[in-house]
């Protein structure tokens, strides 16, 4: 029997179609979702306090206006920390042609759309939404 | 609700008249609203449709009357930017006839 | 209504744009107070800034382009929009990133904009 998850994102529904132990193929990384911006929440300071090296920062949102930030992104790369903007919320904000953040430049960050937030959802053991 | 039938295709009409789906407009559906209202569009009816559609697609919404004037006054002159002139063409309210018309939502703060 | 009595009134928005209807509602409410013929003052604090920032686009959102509602207001004779270098510098922003033209006041200026209202409206 295939068990069948559903994710609800921006009103649509994504099929996350894999089998489910495939949930727990790495256990130990966190991915941790970061949804508000840090001059208006503390969330992405706690979130750090927490994070270790090995896992993963999801930025969506207002949390992609974290992107503005150059301080709080050096201390994540430096932490080795990976990091990832989900793309309609960058786009959504103007954001994008923030060069901040371009995987050229910086390869522990990444772009992704809805298809990739799921994959990672998928690839992480477990994962905290910072609201 | 109220339906029209324009070139075969069902087109709805919420209760004051507006357009259900906005993407459901073309010139064939404005004539056909606007007989639907008792309007036969002339020439001077459709440089204000065109004017009100390129306000909404720039500034995301429906002008109320006092910015319609104002808009029509710019592009126009003084000789058509006045509410006598908006009102002899879209009769009773103009900025939400001729929305309706256009096919835009209804006028913001038109209270 | 009763008859127009003209006031100062000061719209403070402090929160970003697509994440919730405030920026929507908040416009809305400035525009049909201007349209009264209302006295008002637009100041865009804290993240409210990030709702006059350059190149929006959240058509793959529900969320409805409120950047460009903003250009409409020199329309709608709203031009006393302003904001504090303080918000423009926690977010490494200069007024290049901005759409529309927005004054920046000092902290003074600040306290006599709000001493000048008989009404504040937040969104």
């Amino acid at each position: 029997m295939k068990l069948r998850i559903y994710i609800l994102l921006n009103n649509k529904y994504y099929l996350f179609n894999e089998p489910f132990y495939e949930l727990f193929s790495d256990p130990t990384m966190t991915l941790h979702i970061i949804t508000r911006s840090d001059t208006h929440s503390q969330s992405i300071h706690n979130c750090l306090s927490v994070a270790n090296s090995s896992d993963a920062l999801l930025f969506i949102e207002d949390g992609t206006y974290c992107q503005r930030n150059p301080t709080l992104l050096q201390k994540i790369n430096e932490r080795g920390i990976k990091t990832y903007w989900l793309q309609p919320d960058l786009t959504a904000r103007g954001l994008t042609s923030n060069t901040n953040c371009n995987p050229n430049c910086n390869p522990n960050c990444n772009v992704v759309d809805y298809s990739g937030f799921v994959a990672l959802t998928e690839k992480h053991s477990a994962s905290q939404t910072w609201g | 609700m109220r339906e029209l039938t324009v070139e075969g295709r069902s087109i709805t009409l919420d209760k004051e008249g507006y357009l259900t789906r906005l993407s459901d407009w073309s010139e064939n559906v404005a004539i056909a609203i606007a007989n639907n209202e008792g309007i036969d569009l002339t020439e001077e009816h459709w440089e204000i449709l065109n004017l009100l559609r390129k306000f909404h697609a720039q500034f995301e919404h429906a002008p109320a009357m006092r910015i319609l004037v104002k808009a029509v006054k710019k592009q126009f002159g003084e000789a058509k930017g006045n509410s006598i002139y908006l009102m002899s063409l879209f009769p009773d309210s103009p900025a939400k006839r001729a929305a309706r018309i256009a096919g835009l939502p209804r006028p913001t703060n038109c209270l | 209504m009763s008859t127009t009595e003209t006031k100062n009134l000061l719209f403070v928005f402090d929160k970003a744009p697509h994440s919730s209807p405030a920026a929507k509602e908040g416009l809305d409410a400035l525009l049909t107070a201007s349209a009264f013929g209302q006295n008002v003052t637009l100041l865009l604090i804290g993240d409210g800034i990030y709702q006059i920032m350059t190149n929006q686009d959240p058509s793959l959102l529900p969320s409805k382009n409120t950047a460009a509602i903003f250009q409409a207001l020199d329309m709608y004779g709203i031009e006393k929009i302003v904001t504090l270098q303080s918000t423009l510098d926690e977010r490494n922003l200069t007024t290049a990133d901005l759409t529309i033209e927005c004054g920046i006041i000092s902290n003074d200026e600040i306290a006599d904009l709000y001493s000048a209202q008989q009404q504040i409206l937040s969104f």
